[in-house]
């Protein structure tokens, strides 16, 4: 895929896009604000997606969007702003080809999903649970707000997909708080949770009143590719942070060792 | 409180007004008291001078309607019909010409018609499309059959016709008030001439029906003057309340950016900048994850204030995100970092742009919860029938509310914008043992109320 990138300091965008170039097969260009070269450029090649800065001393990030748009009416734009901008202010134009908004500094797992979108590749998270449990965005690790809301998403891993109530979620992960004080810290997790998969857009749970689900669509997980025939992938460590994957690791073991026979 | 009590007064006096006005006439003409003549000037003159000012009206309101966007033709036409109707009163006018009647008509038609829309639309009533539609076609209808049975000299059926017109519009009106038990001046006003205007019919009726001996002719003349002046008492009130109405708008909206501007002047000083600044570079010498993470967490808050500059509403979502920014951000600053814990059951309300963060901000300030062994913040979320209610909760040390209202501009500011954009309610209660709370109740908003004008 052909990107382009326009910015009066393109260092700040190289930077991480140097970064990322490894796990695409894309092909970057950088522009200053030279109008003529940009749209020269677009007439004569495919241009999949444009990373464009607004506020430019030459031109108009908008208006040049309004120009490319013009040209190649189904490119799809990003742009870079230090500031604040809304998808509610922009041109009628131009609407329909804003993905999104990248603000500076940069975040890895939003400038990664872009790419993705510019791709039509579809977003997926890559889970460890053989080990300590970890979550990765295009390469990128998911930091969560809390550790209890990292061991609810755990738990609703390890659930395989299965609803969970809350107070089945309070039983596993706070076993020995009273019932009230256990209530809000739960809460407080789906919150954290929540916040946190909507940050990196990834919309994987669904959340209802006092019920968890997870969508497993789009989760590369050892412990799935483990249930589905890959045995060799565990080597007795599930979750290890957690004590109550001890539950787990009996049935795990247990389809081991049918599997050996 | 005047008002109240115009409203308790005001038809009970009109009633019982009206009552001795039939007595006098009744009782004069039996008795011949009094000496018509002098009424007869009497009248004049006030005719003279009701006709002045309502010219007056009638030219402002055809002005406005060009100057003034939300001004709307029906009081012009009122005004209007209202002078066309006396003048072309035989009563007190006479102008040679056969055709007069017919324009009496059409004026006082065009009177009731325009009283009627003015009421079903300036004051919503009904408040139902279906409802509206139904009655305006209902008014029509009537209006229709008086006009035309005007023109087969049908005299006693029109006058008839005209009265159901009134009572219609008088039960109208008393279904109005009792399904929003809500009436004001204007209102009481409008009802009075509905209601004086169905007394002429009667008094004409009974008048025809005994060959003018009963009553004393000007009577229907007389009925309109008083209406007059109570038109001219409705238009001066809406007059002034419209403005008023204006005025008060634009205060509050001044008060809000006033209040707006404040909190961000707090919240971006250069002394949070720099500390802010400081952290960061001090975290990345450690590990350059934290330094990151301190950076990102700083210019996400950065972020919302700039947002924050033009907008006054977000949803609760986005503001305790906010929250959770700063927080973060001074926990990674001090060494004693506390817990903020967020116990929410229904986040689906709108709240002030940066109303929040000032309050746990002052929370921590006073309660010192940063200094105190597993010192936490909770903050509830949840709704009623009624409400939605927010919860700021600690287990600080509590301090003194009385002595700290003067001073903490943080939590007045809060207070202040909570209570302006959705009238809400807020309680601050601190203990020395227990800690403080913070109670914030947003009254849901009653999709059956009627918005006054």
């Amino acid at each position: 895929m052909k990107v382009i990138v326009v910015d009066d300091e393109f260092s700040s965008l190289s930077h991480f896009l140097n970064k990322i170039i490894g796990h695409w097969d894309a092909d970057y260009h950088f522009f200053n604000d030279d109008e003529e070269k940009i749209l020269s450029y677009t007439k004569n090649n495919y241009i999949d997606g444009a990373f464009l800065d607004i506020y430019m001393p030459h031109i108009d990030g908008v208006s040049l969007a309004k120009k490319l748009v013009k040209i190649q009416s189904d490119i799809k734009i990003v742009f870079i702003t230090g500031g604040n901008l809304g998808l509610d202010d922009l041109d009628e134009k131009i609407k329909d080809n804003v993905i999104g908004f990248i603000y500076k500094p940069i975040d890895e797992i939003k400038l990664s999903n872009y790419l993705l979108e510019i791709e039509d590749k579809r977003k997926e998270m890559t889970v460890k649970t053989f080990g300590s449990f970890d979550c990765f965005m295009n390469g990128n690790v998911v930091r969560f707000s809390s550790s209890k809301s990292k061991e609810l998403f755990a738990l609703l891993i390890a659930l395989n997909g299965k609803s969970l109530t809350m107070s089945q979620a309070i039983t596993y992960l706070w076993p020995d708080k009273d019932i009230d004080r256990a209530k809000i810290l739960y809460r407080d997790a789906v919150w954290r949770l929540r916040q946190t998969l909507n940050e990196i857009n990834f919309k994987c749970v669904e959340f209802m009143r006092a019920l968890l689900i997870l969508d497993k669509h789009n989760i590369k997980c050892d412990y799935y590719d483990f249930l589905a025939g890959n045995v060799d992938l565990y080597n007795n460590e599930f979750l290890t942070s957690y004590d109550w994957s001890i539950g787990f690791e009996s049935s795990l073991n247990e389809i081991k060792e049918k599997h050996r026979k | 409180m005047v008002k109240k009590r115009l409203r308790n007064f005001f038809i009970p006096l009109l009633l019982v007004f009206t009552i001795v006005v039939y007595l006098y006439f009744v009782l004069s003409n039996v008795f011949s008291i009094g000496n018509k003549e002098n009424i007869d000037t009497y009248l004049t003159i006030l005719l003279f001078t009701a006709l002045a000012i309502l010219a007056v009206i009638t030219t402002l309101e055809f002005i406005s309607n060009f100057i003034d966007k939300t001004s709307s033709w029906y009081t012009f036409f009122m005004s209007l019909s209202l002078i066309g109707m006396l003048v072309t009163s035989c009563d007190f006018i006479y102008i040679n010409w056969e055709y007069i009647d017919i324009f009496h008509y059409v004026f006082f038609v065009g009177t009731m018609l325009s009283c009627a829309l003015f009421l079903i639309s300036a004051y919503q009533i009904p408040y139902n499309k279906v409802q509206r539609n139904s009655s305006i076609i209902i008014l029509f209808v009537i209006i229709t059959f008086y006009i035309v049975s005007y023109f087969f000299h049908f005299e006693l059926i029109s006058r008839i016709l005209t009265m159901v017109y009134f009572l219609f519009l008088l039960f109208y009106i008393s279904a109005y008030v009792s399904n929003t038990k809500k009436y004001d001046f204007p209102f009481v006003a409008t009802y009075t001439i509905v209601y004086l205007l169905f007394n002429a019919q009667i008094i004409e009726i009974i008048s025809r029906l005994s060959d003018g001996k009963i009553f004393y002719r000007g009577v229907d003349s007389i009925v309109s003057l008083l209406i007059m002046f109570i038109y001219i008492l409705i238009y001066l009130n809406y007059t002034i309340n419209v403005s008023k109405k204006a005025y008060e708008k634009e205060e509050f909206e001044k008060r809000l950016k006033e209040l707006q501007t404040n909190v961000l002047n707090h919240q971006i000083n250069p002394h949070y900048i720099f500390n802010s600044l400081n952290t960061i570079k001090m975290l990345y010498e450690d590990s350059h994850d934290l330094g990151a993470k301190a950076l990102d967490l700083f210019s996400s808050n950065l972020r919302d204030y700039v947002a924050a500059a033009d907008s006054d509403i977000v949803t609760l979502d986005v503001e305790l995100k906010n929250v959770n920014n700063y927080i973060e951000l001074e926990n990674l600053k001090h060494n004693k970092p506390y817990q903020i814990i967020y116990n929410i059951t229904g986040s689906d309300f709108l709240v002030p742009y940066f109303s929040l963060q000032p309050l746990v901000e002052n929370i921590v300030k006073y309660s010192k919860v940063n200094e105190k062994e597993s010192g936490h913040i909770i903050i509830s979320a949840e709704e009623d029938d009624e409400s939605y209610i927010l919860t700021i909760e600690d287990n600080g040390e509590g301090f003194d509310i009385n002595s700290i209202k003067k001073t903490s501009h943080g939590i007045n500011n809060s207070r202040e914008r909570f209570r302006l954009l959705f009238n809400a309610s807020f309680n601050i209660k601190s203990s020395v043992e227990k800690g403080t709370k913070i109670v914030i109740k947003i009254p849901k908003e009653d999709s059956n109320e009627s918005h006054s004008r």
